[in-house]
């Protein structure tokens, strides 16, 4: 039988892939764009904010690679479940579904890790700027005034806030491919139940009609969930709870939706 | 000889259309049996089924008196057409991806079989020939230490002397109460490595009988199993 | 070795195991092959093989020592015996073949002889 930290690393593997891949490619096109503005007179930056321009480019694709690497590891993870070599492994389905999910999650941070150490690098240029060394000792020197610096930090920081904002993006993460895996084996498990004339057609129009299933319920959902608030949702943290409680719930019952189809109904081919 | 595979009134569907109806078939252990059947008779279905591949089918498959899907696909090493994995995936990172995930996985005897075969482990899944890519599929399925081994059509791309190289490798590693299910549309040069031979035809198995049975009533395997057809005219 | 399709492969591997001890080629007393290198060698099943030496270790040409292999017998007149018996067999499949070409046993034999005549001349 095979663990699932061995499948975990196989699937983290092909993900790692994407995640290198992506992370050159927005370095590379930050980097061209940088060049650009830095050598462009009267462009996109002024002469004083050049040193920052590198920095600048590059922190502006973020966005664009992390919905590439969402979409690229969501692509990878339907494949993984569609495909006869992954199915093969001796592991059971509930351990092949948390192991494809896991995978896509932990190898997302570290794009984001790497992201940040892309930052932490392209803004060294910034240092051989005057002004800006001036500034940053500026901004040291009030910080060094301050007795009270750590408690400054964790009041406009407050760590439970940090932690539950840090819980609900993993949750929502999960979300995001549970629906994805949901609607792709369902759309699927039904194609398999119909005449296979046309079948990419079928699929495809089952697909549209779950889709639109699932927009109505999560509407309705949302709609009785405002309804049934309760306690304070001044407070941060219980708001923060209530809600990723509820996103939790959403996440077991797709999941165990997901693990159902692939143990009793989806093939690999 | 104990019984290592069974198969119970087995019925599957999919997309309306009976493709197995009833199917029943017993295996023991330490064989070489040939699946015999036309193209879309069944055959690779049968073995999916087996291997827990093809799922929501009436009946049982049970390995050992095991119907556990993950004890199947422990025990059972089926040849597959690594359509999972990008063509850009070399040789040695397909041997390094069953070493991890299949636990009966031996890599010396998968180098030895590479090495005869000609594979190197730089050579990427996108450039094989048809050839080279079933020689693979057929060493990394046969480097696995399993009960059972189902080989699909395993021979038709390779040429004849590799064919002759591959059957020795499995004669000379069988292990002695390990079965291997060989499925083919012809019969072709395995005959004479055959205990057993198994029919597929109308969705059933037609026949299941020992070769040098149907050899001792003066018939060849080849004439067998075109008899089988011949109510129905030419092909 | 070529097998006829049509004939158990068991029966055939004792053919030539016979031959081969009659011709002289595994010696009274001497070790056969394993199982699986004649398996190999000849490229058939383990199980046919092992079915051949088991049906000839019955008939007292070979002897099956436990974890050892397979054994000629010493009993030299058996194999004499085994040998006289291919020859017959031999003889018959002839008679045979050429009883379906129309030929009665006396007339296969004057044949036999001016065949055998004229490969001399030659």
């Amino acid at each position: 039988m095979t663990t699932f930290k061995a499948l975990f690393n196989q699937m983290g593997k092909k993900k790692r892939r994407s995640v290198y891949l992506l992370a050159l490619l927005q370095l590379v096109a930050g980097s061209v764009f940088a060049l650009w503005a830095f050598f462009s007179n009267g462009g996109a930056f002024s002469n004083t904010d050049k040193p920052v321009a590198w920095f600048v480019m590059v922190a502006t694709f973020t966005p664009f690679t992390d919905i590439a690497y969402v979409i690229l590891s969501a692509w990878q993870n339907e494949k993984e479940y569609s495909s006869q070599t992954w199915r093969l492994v001796p592991i059971s389905s509930s351990k092949f579904y948390l192991a494809n999910i896991l995978s896509a999650i932990v190898n997302g941070l570290y794009l984001v890790l790497i992201q940040i150490g892309m930052g932490i690098v392209t803004f060294l240029p910034a240092f051989l700027s005057k002004d800006i060394r001036t500034n940053i000792w500026q901004i040291n020197q009030a910080f060094g005034k301050e007795t009270h610096f750590w408690q400054k930090v964790s009041d406009s920081f407050p760590i439970g806030e940090i932690l539950s904002a840090f819980l609900a993006f993993l949750l929502f993460a999960i979300l995001v491919y549970s629906i994805i895996t949901t609607l792709n084996l369902s759309s699927r498990t039904i194609t398999d139940f119909l005449p296979d004339k046309h079948s990419k057609l079928v699929h495809f129009v089952i697909m549209i009609i779950l889709i639109f299933i699932f927009i109505v319920l999560t509407n309705n959902l949302g709609g009785l969930l405002n309804q049934l608030r309760w306690g304070d949702t001044d407070n941060g943290l219980l708001a923060f709870a209530e809600s990723n409680l509820v996103m939790a719930l959403i996440d077991i019952i797709l999941g165990s939706i997901n693990i159902w189809l692939l143990k009793d109904f989806h093939e690999g081919k | 000889m104990n019984k290592l595979l069974e198969v119970k009134g087995l019925t599957y569907k999919k997309n309306l259309r009976t493709i197995l109806k009833d199917v029943n078939l017993d295996v023991e252990s330490g064989k070489i049996i040939a699946l015999l059947g036309e193209n879309g008779a069944g055959k690779t279905t049968l073995m999916r089924i087996i291997v827990a591949i093809a799922k929501h089918y009436q009946g049982k498959v049970l390995l050992n008196g095991d119907g556990s899907e993950v004890y199947r696909k422990a025990n059972i090493a089926m040849t597959d057409n690594l359509k999972g994995l990008s063509d850009s995936t070399k040789v040695g990172e397909i041997e390094e991806f069953y070493q991890k995930l299949f636990v009966d996985f031996d890599s010396s005897k998968f180098e030895q079989l590479r090495s005869f075969m000609k594979l190197s482990n730089d050579m990427k899944l996108g450039q094989l020939s048809r050839g080279m890519r079933e020689k693979l599929e057929i060493a990394l399925t046969l480097s696995r230490e399993a009960k059972l081994y189902l080989l699909d059509e395993p021979f038709s791309g390779i040429d004849p002397m590799s064919r002759k190289r591959i059957i020795n490798s499995i004669l000379l590693w069988k292990s002695a109460d390990s079965t291997i299910i060989i499925s083919d549309h012809f019969v072709n040069e395995i005959t004479t490595i055959l205990d057993e031979v198994v029919t597929v035809k109308d969705k059933k198995i037609a026949s299941h009988l020992s070769a040098d049975d149907i050899r001792a009533k003066g018939h060849s395997i080849e004439e067998y199993y075109e008899s089988l057809y011949a109510d129905e005219g030419a092909e | 070795m070529q097998f006829q399709d049509n004939i158990p492969i068991y029966v055939q591997i004792e053919k030539y195991l016979y031959r081969q001890i009659a011709l002289g080629k595994i010696k009274p007393g001497e070790k056969v092959p394993s199982v699986r290198q004649l398996a190999v060698d000849l490229t058939v099943n383990v199980n046919t093989v092992q079915r051949a030496l088991n049906q000839m270790n019955t008939e007292g040409i070979l002897e099956v020592r436990r974890g050892l292999g397979s054994f000629v017998t010493t009993d030299t007149e058996l194999i004499l015996q085994k040998r006289r018996e291919l020859i017959k067999d031999t003889m018959s499949e002839f008679l045979e073949s050429t009883a379906q070409l129309g030929l009665t046993p006396e007339k296969t034999l004057e044949e036999l002889k001016k065949f055998i005549e004229e490969e001399k001349g030659d």
